[in-house]
């Protein structure tokens, strides 16, 4: 399922690294290491989380794009 | 109702079944035929094991001295990860950390199966007039190797709540698995529970392949009940707990939705 996100730009653009982000969301490093290379889809309350940190909505962190196999059936 | 796909994957059950069958049976005629060949190998087998078991036990040290470096290396790494902050090294400092926490499970493991061995050895009268010395040479080996690996694995752990300072829990203490899972996040909590299932998929599979064994051995070597009961009630165990966990977290859910309602 590909979950496409933006939460290296926005916590680049916050100056934070992975470890004060997990912090900040309770979450470790990994996690969010595992999620911005999109090995992971956040729960929702994860997601709602990490979007107020960015003080942003989880649209415009997370977005999701259809299997090219159901656009072609 | 039944689809086309259902009835492939019926006659492929049944397909499986009959050539369980037929190799069940042939192992059985097999055993029966050459039972005086497998009787002799395998106590050949046992005999060696347990006359070496003392050596086993010292073998042990090999794992601790890969242990001991990895966990060194990994202790570098972890240092370097704290300064750099950069996601490779923190990386490569997990994966050290894991591969000497392997260790410490592999050193834990062989050396209680060799104690186990040697301990044997005592009913069957195996080390004769030198008995009190293969003791004394197993006993003091086995207690230095777990010794070296309880210090590495707390070391270990206490390396890794560097680099994922959110964890908590006492390596020595009882309750230290408890307070280390609840400490895990989202993730980590699935990739333990996928990793726990395939581990009961692995372990039921096991269990039948072991039954078999044990089964087939049984009917032609003196090995008594005991290996069968053994297997017996570890598959019981497992499968019982798991399905009282799987309940469990289920009724945890439908109370905690009753209360809401």
């Amino acid at each position: 399922m590909p979950l496409n996100n933006k939460v290296k730009k926005f916590r680049a653009a916050k100056n934070i690294n992975q470890q004060q982000l997990g912090s900040l969301v309770g979450a470790s490093r990994q996690t969010i290491s595992l999620i911005e290379r999109g090995d992971y889809s956040p729960s929702v309350i994860l997601a709602l989380k990490i979007a107020a940190v960015f003080s942003a909505t989880v649209e415009d962190i997370f977005s999701y794009t259809e299997e090219t196999d159901n656009e072609n059936s | 109702m039944k689809t086309a796909n259902d009835k492939k994957i019926f006659f492929k059950f049944i397909i499986i079944c009959v050539a369980s069958l037929i190799a069940g049976a042939a192992m059985g005629f097999l055993s029966s035929m050459y039972d005086v060949s497998l009787n002799t190998a395998v106590t050949f087998i046992f005999d060696f094991l347990v006359k070496n078991s003392v050596w086993l036990i010292c073998f042990n040290f090999i794992f601790v001295v890969l242990g001991i470096f990895s966990y060194v290396q990994s202790k570098a790494l972890v240092k370097k990860a704290l300064a750099d902050q950069e996601e490779e090294s923190f990386e490569k400092a997990d994966e050290k950390l894991q591969s000497c926490l392997n260790y410490t499970n592999l050193i834990t493991i062989f050396s209680f199966t060799a104690f186990g061995l040697m301990a044997s050895g005592f009913s069957t009268q195996t080390f004769g007039e030198d008995k009190m010395l293969y003791t004394a040479i197993g006993l003091s080996a086995f207690i230095v190797i777990l010794v070296i690996a309880t210090w590495l694995q707390v070391s270990a752990i206490n390396q890794t709540k560097l680099i994922y300072p959110e964890k908590n829990g006492n390596a020595l203490d009882t309750k230290f698995r408890k307070q280390w899972f609840d400490s895990c996040d989202e993730a980590e909590k699935a990739l333990i529970g996928a990793a726990a299932y395939k581990s009961y998929i692995t372990m039921t599979y096991s269990f039948i392949a072991y039954f078999l064994a044990v089964l087939v051995l049984s009917m032609t070597v003196p090995v008594g009940p005991l290996p069968i009961l053994i297997v017996g009630s570890l598959w019981l165990i497992q499968s019982v707990s798991y399905a009282r966990e799987c309940k469990k977290i289920q009724n945890k859910s439908t109370n905690k939705e009753k209360k809401e309602r």
